[in-house]
């Protein structure tokens, strides 16, 4: 058995997955609504979480907040930390704006999470 | 001194005084004016880049700086509602005069006709913990290095150590890891976590950064910059145990330990404050002790998510509004008592006949316990002090009390 603890709200449900003898098979325990059974199963599989991070803006003092559109594998961010370093932010930016396509080669992009005008 | 007329006045264009702002608007209020310290509204979300706001509120998963967005959007709507920042509040007295300086230079006094306190809170520093030690470069509060990283892009160090295990830590824990800055502990002198247990997963356990439960830091080293700390296990009564320390090298030491309402400027005008939340006494319109004073957010009680303040501050806005308008609010209010294991609860003065959410906090964690108020039973699976309890009174759950009512944990089977 796997204890978990779900992050996608606060109430942070204890959840337990008990593996069953087919592969990729679990029961699901304690979590008190859906999407937490989907955090378990991803959690068992491919754990994936959101990246937020800030970027440079040419010729300003202060920082751009962005982060990735979905949640990219664990494994990925400091990858993707990586290439976000790199980027030098021309303004106006709106939030939402697409900053990089393709972050990490995981096919997500990192958008813009103020405007910069 | 000119004074400027003014219906409802704000301190604080954070997450509560928008609120409070637009709540007050809605509700017919024709002159709201907000004054904030920084150069944009928003306040501390604009610093809280990462996600995980929103999802009570909006339903979706916002960042901080977005989350604040929504709010000052809506502004655009209320024509009514105007912003000065790098307004800085000097001074309120009790029949509601506001001191003011704007930008640099003007002095501004407003006689306002009700006043919102929607000024937030400020973290501990390490004088209100007494490490001893000297006292070289390379000490943060968690939110300053918050502010350092996520506003203006610089760094704090190259080798962090973490004192305390509260969210804005732990959040911290892992901006720094990501960074490229190695974290090597995390230190809480408690036996749990005071922090979300989401952060102690997705910030700590991720990043695989040790936590060390039952310890805390007796020693600072270093002269011109911190070069480590000596840190020791603490016994269950929280005293230090000295020949087990151990020394732990640094160029960074973060604290994160504790939240404080800001309230200087409540104490001028009278206010009276709970020495449980460390904020004012309100009822549940959330206004104080001060007849037209009202008080909103994390200056009223440290909150941990955002969507509540939000919430409550709406309700402070429309109180506000109804006060204004002369309307009559209750006069009549329960007073809550604290039993058994709850270390406060806000509003401390339930009205009678008002649909009214409580928010609790417990001493210390535990399970399989009840919480108890009057008549009703609400099985908790697990408490922390870390986390609110939330319980809404209904108009029909409050007509079975006569003149307080007692909020309390009761055991149902003991904790393993």
């Amino acid at each position: 058995m796997t204890e978990l603890t779900c992050i996608i709200c606060p109430i942070g449900c204890r959840i337990n997955v008990i593996e069953k003898t087919k592969a990729n098979s679990w029961i699901i325990e304690g979590n008190n609504c859906p999407r937490g059974a989907e955090y378990a199963k991803k959690e068992m599989v491919t754990p994936q979480r959101i990246l937020t991070a800030v970027v440079q803006v040419e010729k300003r003092p202060r920082m751009l907040p962005v982060k990735s559109e979905q949640p990219l594998p664990k494994e990925k961010l400091f990858l993707a930390m990586q290439e976000i370093k790199e980027i030098l932010a021309k303004p106006p930016i709106k939030s939402g704006e697409i900053l990089k396509s393709n972050l990490a080669n995981t096919g997500v992009n990192l958008v813009a999470t103020k405007t910069y005008l | 001194m000119h004074e400027i007329p003014i219906d409802l006045l704000i301190i604080g264009a954070g997450p509560a005084g928008l609120a409070a702002a637009i709540g007050a608007a809605e509700a017919g209020v024709k002159e709201i004016l907000l004054l904030d310290r920084q150069d944009e509204p928003g306040g501390i979300l604009q610093q809280c880049i990462h996600n995980g706001f929103g999802l009570k509120y909006f339903k979706e998963e916002l960042t901080g700086p977005e989350y604040a967005q929504r709010f000052i959007d809506q502004l655009d709507v209320y024509p009514q509602i105007n912003i000065k920042t790098e307004s800085m509040v000097t001074k309120i007295t009790p029949d509601r005069k506001v001191y003011a300086l704007n930008g640099r230079s003007k002095l501004n006094c407003y006689q306002a006709k009700a006043i919102i306190l929607a000024m937030g809170c400020r973290e501990r520093p390490r004088g209100a913990i007494n490490i001893p030690g000297s006292r070289p470069s390379g000490i943060y509060t968690a939110g300053t290095v918050q502010h350092l990283m996520n506003i203006y892009g610089l760094s704090p160090g190259k080798e962090a150590i973490i004192l305390g295990s509260g969210d804005i830590g732990l959040i911290m824990a892992r901006r720094l890891t990501l960074e490229g800055i190695k974290v090597k502990a995390v230190l809480e002198r408690l036996p749990y976590s005071t922090g979300l247990n989401r952060n102690i997963v997705q910030c700590l356990e991720d990043f695989k950064i040790p936590l060390y439960l039952s310890h805390t830091i007796i020693e600072i080293i270093g002269k011109k910059r911190i070069t480590g700390v000596q840190i020791a296990p603490v016994t269950t009564d929280l005293q230090p145990v000295y020949n087990k320390a151990f020394l732990l090298p640094c160029d960074t030491l973060i604290l994160s330990v504790g939240l404080i309402p800001e309230n200087e400027l409540s104490l001028m005008a009278g206010v009276k404050l709970d020495p449980n939340t460390c904020g004012p006494l309100v009822n549940s319109f959330y206004e104080t002790s001060v007849p037209g004073i009202f008080a909103c957010g994390n200056v009223a009680h440290v909150h941990d998510l955002v969507d509540d303040v939000s919430i409550e501050s709406k309700v402070a806005g429309q109180a506000a509004a109804a006060y204004i308008q002369g309307d009559k609010f209750s006069s009549s209010f329960f007073k809550v008592n604290l039993g058994r294991n709850i270390r406060s609860v806000i509003p401390q003065y339930v009205a009678t006949n008002q649909p009214t959410t409580l928010y609790i906090r417990t001493h210390f964690p535990e399970k399989g316990v009840s919480l108890k108020i009057g008549k009703n039973r609400i099985q908790q699976r697990v408490v922390t002090p870390g986390e609110t309890i939330r319980y809404t009174l209904s108009p029909e759950k409050l007509k079975e009390f006569t003149n307080s009512i007692t909020v309390s944990l009761e055991e149902e089977t003991k904790i393993d």
